[in-house]
C-alpha cells in the first residue's frame, strides 16, 4: 500500500505551501480548503501562498519509520507555526531535537519515490540560526544602467548541502595515502532536482523577478533526477513558469552550455528572461580517484538584457573534440574515466584552446581581466591552467572554491563566478572557462556593471554557504546520505 | 428513550492469537457474551473494526461474523472510526435498543493484527491520521502522539517520569487481570531506558499491537426478568470529533473531541466528573490517559502528569484509571478496545474484577479515542 499525495497536488511534484484566506473571518488555513472552518459555505475563499518560515510548534524524531521513509531513519517531523499563525506538518533537516519555538525556514528537498518511480519534492525546514538573513529589497530600479541593453546575468543564486567530508577520511577508509581535499555531500533531503529548485529561488530573490518572468530554463547536470523527464520541468512547476524548458548533459559543462543558449535566445528577442541553471550530485565509484572530489551543488543564473550585474562582452567561444576521457552509457551505476589520459590531452588542451580563442577575439590579454575561473576538478589543474594561459594566482584564488567544496560537476566553474560577482566591483573584468569531459569547453568574458552594489546581499553569498553552513561527517555517514549502501529486497 | 442495560459480557485472554483467525476470535468471544446474558437469538449486531482490510485483507465482516455466529440474516453493521471502532459500535448499538426499534443488540469489536508485519502495522494504523498530509510527511502515529507529549511537557511541565508513571501503573493493574496480553509489571526506569520509537516516547510508552475482541448484549433494562447479578445500565452517551490533522488544532494538547463527548455524556447521565468512580480511558500512548483526564474533566488542564504522580489515579486512589490494564498492559486490538473498556466497567460495578476489584464503584466513565484525538466516544455506566 502507498499514501496517496494530497489530492490537489497529485499532478505535481513539489508542494509550494499554498494556503487559504477566508475573506469573511480573515481566518488563514493551511492546504487549499473549499469550506471555511468558521463560516461553513457562506465564506469566502482565496488561495494563498504561505510563508517559507516560521518557528517550530512541536517536533519528534522518528525512529520507527512511515512507509516510504525507511532510508531515512531516524527523521525528524512535526508541526511548524508559520510567521502568519498557520500551522502546517514538516518534515525537518536535522535528526536532533529541534527545540519548540526555534526559528526555522524552508528549502526543498527530495523527500520520497513513488511505488512507480516519481520523485516527490517538498519543502523541507532548517534552523534559521545557521544563515544571515538576506536583507529586504529596498529599490528595484537602477538607473545607471537603463540605458544598457546588452546581455548579462540579472541575478543569481547557489544552493551547497551543509555536509562535508575530509579527503583523508575516504583515504583512510580504502587504506590510501592521504589525500588533502574536503567536499560537500547531501543529507538525506539533498539532491540535483533540489539543489536545481532552491538555487533558483535564491536567483528569483536576487534578481527581483516572480517566476512568472521566466521564458526558458535549462537545467544542465549529469545527475538529472530521471533518464526521461526534464529536471527543468519540475524547476518550472515551482516558479509557475510556463516558457521553454529542457535540460543538458556534457559532464562538467552541461551548464555553461546552457548558458550559452540562454544568452542567444535572450540576444534575438526570443525571450525577455532565462534560467540557466548547473546542478549536480556528482557521481563517483568508490575508492575511485573521483571519489575525493566529487561534490554537491547548485547554481542558477537568471540571464536578460535589462539590468544586468555582470553584462556579456562579446561571444562565447566554445572548443569540442571527440575525446574520450570520461563517460557513462546507461544503465551504467558510476562513469568511467581515462586516469591520466584526462590531463593534457583533455583538460589542458581544451580550456586553452577556448580561453586563448576568446581573448584573441576579443583583443584583451590575461592582465586585462580581475579575475578568471577555470573549471576545478582538483585543486591542482586551476593553477596549472592559468600559467599555461598567463594568469597570476591572485585572479584565480576569489573563484577557486575546490578545496572547500570538491568538484560539482556541472556546478563547478559556474559557482566559482557566483564566488567571483559575490566580490567584484563594477568596471570588473571576469574570464570564465568550463570543460565537460567528452570533451569541450566554453569561454565567457563579463564586465560587471554597477548594479552589483545593489544586489549583494539578497541572497546568501556563496562563500557563506561554504564556510558557515557545514558538518564534517564520517564515511559511513557519507555512503548512506549519498545512497551507496543498498538494501537487499 | 428506553433505559438500556448490558446484560451480558465476553472477552477471552487476548495477545498473539497465531492459531486462531478473525472470524474465531470473534465467534468464541460473542458466545461468551451471549451466554453470559442467557440468549441465542439477536435482532441485530454491531461490530467494531478498524481495519479489517490492511490487517487480514478481508472487508464485509459485519455478514461474516453475523454468519459465523449463527446468525445469518440479521441486520448487521461493521462501525469504523479507527481506535474508536468499538466505543462507537456501542453507542449504535445503544440508540437502536433505546429508540425501540430492536430488544437484543449484540455489540463488538474485533481486530486481529499480527497476521501482517509490525512495519505493515504502523502503516494501517498510520490510516488514521491524515495520510494525505501527515503521513506523506513522514509522521507515524507515535509521531503524532510525541508531538502532543513534547507541546505538553512544555506548556505544562510535565515530566518525562510522569508519562513512565502512567504505564507503570497500568501494568501495575494488568498484572491482576488474567486477560491481559502482558501481565507483568515495570518501572520507571525499564521504561526510561527502552527503544526509542519517536522522541520522547519509548516502545514502553506505547500500546502493544494485538489479537483479540470483546463482546457486551444491550437489552432493554425495564424487560430484565432475571436478577441473579447486579444490573449495569448505559445511563449517558457520548460522540465528538475533532479536526483529523494535529496540525489544524490552536492547541494540540487539548483534546476537544473528548471534551464535547464526555460533556454530552454527563448531561444525559446527570453526572459530573466527581461523581464518577472508575475510568477506563484510551492510553494508546501514556501521554494520551494525561490528556484526556484533563479533557474529561477529572483534573485541570496540565494537571494529568501530577494526577499519576501523587497516585490519584492508581488502583487505590481517589478515582481509579485503567484498573484492566489499560491499552498499555491489557492490549490495543484497535476496533476491540472500545467495548473491552465496557466489559471492564461492568465486571467492576458487579464485584466480578477478582484481584483487581476497585471497592465501591457505582458508576463507570468509559472513554474511547479515534486517530490523534479526531473522534471520541464516552459512555457512563450505573449499577442499580
Amino acid at each position: 500500500m502507498e499514501i496517496p499525495p494530497p489530492l490537489y497536488k497529485r499532478s505535481l511534484s513539489v508542494e509550494k505551501l499554498s494556503g487559504t484566506h477566508c475573506e469573511s473571518c480573515d481566518d488563514l488555513f493551511y492546504g487549499e480548503i473549499e469550506v471555511c472552518t468558521n463560516c461553513g459555505r457562506q465564506g469566502k475563499l482565496e488561495t494563498i501562498k504561505l510563508p517559507w518560515e516560521g518557528k517550530v510548534y512541536s517536533s519528534s524524531t522518528i525512529h520507527k519509520a512511515q512507509q516510504g521513509f525507511e532510508d531515512k531513519l531516524p527523521y525528524t517531523t512535526g508541526t511548524v507555526e508559520l510567521t502568519n499563525g498557520v500551522k502546517v506538518p514538516a518534515l525537518f533537516d536535522h535528526n536532533d531535537r529541534m527545540i519548540i519555538g526555534e526559528e526555522v525556514k524552508a528549502k526543498i528537498g527530495r523527500i520520497r519515490k513513488t511505488q512507480n518511480g516519481l520523485v516527490v519534492y517538498r519543502p523541507v525546514w532548517e534552523r534559521r540560526g545557521e544563515y544571515s538573513k538576506p536583507k529586504p529589497r529596498i529599490n528595484n530600479s537602477v538607473k545607471s544602467s537603463d540605458n544598457l541593453r546588452e546581455v548579462g546575468i540579472e541575478g543569481y543564486g547557489v544552493y551547497i548541502p551543509r555536509f562535508r567530508i575530509k579527503g583523508e577520511e575516504v583515504a583512510r577508509v580504502w587504506g590510501e595515502n592521504p589525500v588533502k581535499s574536503i567536499k560537500s555531500f547531501p543529507s538525506k533531503w539533498d539532491e540535483t532536482g533540489a539543489y536545481a529548485m532552491n538555487a533558483t529561488l535564491s536567483a528569483l530573490k536576487h534578481s527581483g523577478l516572480d517566476g512568472k518572468d521566466i521564458e526558458e530554463i535549462i537545467v544542465g547536470s549529469e545527475s538529472h533526477p530521471y533518464a526521461v523527464k526534464p529536471t527543468a520541468t519540475i524547476v518550472a512547476g515551482l516558479i509557475d513558469s510556463s516558457g521553454g524548458a529542457v535540460d543538458t548533459e556534457f559532464a562538467c559543462k552541461a551548464a555553461t552550455e546552457g548558458m550559452k543558449f540562454i544568452m542567444a535566445q535572450v540576444e534575438n528577442g526570443f525571450i525577455n528572461y532565462g534560467l540557466a541553471i548547473g546542478a549536480d550530485s556528482a557521481q563517483a565509484k568508490p575508492n575511485d580517484d573521483l571519489e575525493y572530489f566529487a561534490a554537491d551543488g547548485g547554481v542558477a543564473f537568471i540571464i536578460g538584457k535589462n539590468k544586468p550585474i555582470a553584462r556579456l562582452e562579446g561571444r562565447p567561444t566554445s572548443y569540442t573534440t571527440d575525446t574520450p576521457d570520461f563517460w557513462r552509457r546507461e544503465y551504467q551505476y558510476y562513469p568511467q574515466h581515462g586516469g591520466r589520459f584526462t590531463g593534457d590531452p583533455a583538460y589542458f588542451k581544451h580550456i586553452v584552446g577556448a580561453g586563448k580563442g576568446i581573448m584573441e577575439k576579443a583583443g584583451m590579454k590575461p592582465s586585462d581581466f580581475n579575475y578568471v575561473i577555470f573549471h576545478q576538478p582538483n585543486g591542482k589543474f586551476p593553477f596549472r591552467v592559468g600559467k599555461m594561459l598567463g594568469f597570476e594566482k591572485k585572479q584565480i584564488e576569489p573563484g577557486w572554491l575546490v578545496s572547500k567544496l570538491g568538484n560539482t560537476y556541472s556546478g563547478s566553474s559556474p559557482l566559482g563566478l557566483t564566488a567571483t560577482l559575490d566580490i567584484s566591483e563594477p568596471g570588473d573584468k571576469i574570464l570564465i572557462v568550463s570543460y565537460g569531459s567528452g570533451a569541450g569547453s566554453d569561454a565567457f568574458i563579463f564586465e560587471v556593471t554597477d548594479r552589483i552594489k545593489e544586489v549583494k546581499d539578497l541572497a546568501p553569498r556563496t562563500r557563506e554557504l561554504l564556510d558557515k553552513n557545514r558538518n564534517y561527517l564520517e564515511y559511513g555517514e557519507y555512503a548512506k546520505f549519498r545512497q551507496k549502501i543498498k538494501k537487499a529486497d | 428513550m428506553r433505559e438500556v442495560a448490558i446484560i451480558g459480557v465476553g472477552m477471552t485472554k487476548w495477545g498473539e492469537l497465531w492459531e486462531k483467525s478473525l472470524r474465531d476470535i470473534y465467534v468464541e468471544t460473542a458466545l461468551l457474551a451471549l451466554e453470559d446474558a442467557g440468549i441465542d437469538k439477536v435482532d441485530s449486531m454491531y461490530v467494531g473494526s478498524m481495519s479489517s482490510g490492511l490487517f487480514v485483507g478481508q472487508e464485509h465482516i459485519a455478514s461474516l461474523l453475523a454468519d459465523y455466529l449463527g446468525q445469518a440474516n440479521i441486520p448487521s453493521s461493521r462501525i469504523e472510526s479507527a481506535c474508536a471502532s468499538g466505543g462507537l459500535a456501542l453507542r449504535l448499538g445503544y440508540l437502536e435498543v433505546a429508540s425501540g426499534v430492536s430488544d437484543v443488540v449484540l455489540v463488538g469489536g474485533i481486530e486481529k493484527m499480527t497476521d501482517v508485519s509490525g512495519h505493515e502495522a504502523t502503516y494501517a494504523l498510520g490510516t488514521a491520521a491524515d495520510q494525505e498530509y501527515e503521513g506523506y510527511h513522514g509522521m507515524t502515529f507515535p509521531g503524532l502522539y510525541a508531538l502532543i507529549a513534547r507541546a505538553h511537557m512544555e506548556k505544562y511541565g510535565t515530566t518525562r517520569e510522569q508519562l513512565a508513571m502512567v504505564a507503570v501503573k497500568n501494568h501495575h493493574n494488568g498484572s491482576k487481570n488474567p486477560l491481559a496480553q502482558f501481565p507483568f509489571q515495570i518501572t520507571v526506569d525499564s521504561v526510561l531506558n527502552s527503544v526509542m520509537v519517536a522522541d520522547p516516547l519509548r516502545i514502553l510508552d506505547c500500546s502493544p499491537i494485538t489479537d483479540g475482541a470483546a463482546a457486551v448484549v444491550l437489552y432493554p433494562a425495564e424487560m430484565v426478568k432475571k436478577k441473579d447479578k447486579p444490573m449495569v445500565k448505559i445511563t449517558g452517551s457520548g460522540h465528538a470529533t475533532d479536526t483529523i490533522a494535529l496540525s489544524s488544532r490552536k492547541d494540540i494538547t487539548w483534546l476537544e473531541a473528548v471534551y464535547k463527548a464526555a460533556k454530552q455524556a454527563y448531561k444525559e447521565a446527570n453526572k459530573g466528573p466527581k461523581d464518577i468512580d472508575i475510568i477506563e480511558v484510551h492510553d494508546c500512548f501514556t501521554i494520551a490517559e494525561i490528556c484526556v483526564l484533563e479533557a474529561l474533566g477529572i483534573v485541570e488542564k496540565g494537571k494529568g502528569g501530577d494526577a499519576v504522580e501523587e497516585g490519584m489515579t492508581s488502583l487505590k486512589g481517589k478515582i481509579p484509571v485503567n484498573a484492566s490494564g489499560g491499552l498499555k498492559a491489557k492490549g490495543h486490538p484497535v476496533g476491540a478496545t472500545g467495548v473491552a473498556q465496557v466489559v471492564e466497567i461492568v465486571k467492576q460495578l458487579q464485584g466480578n474484577a477478582g484481584e483487581r476489584q476497585v471497592k465501591k464503584a457505582r458508576v463507570g466513565l468509559a472513554q474511547n479515542m479515534g486517530g490523534s484525538g479526531g473522534s471520541s466516544v464516552v459512555h457512563i455506566f450505573e449499577r442499580e
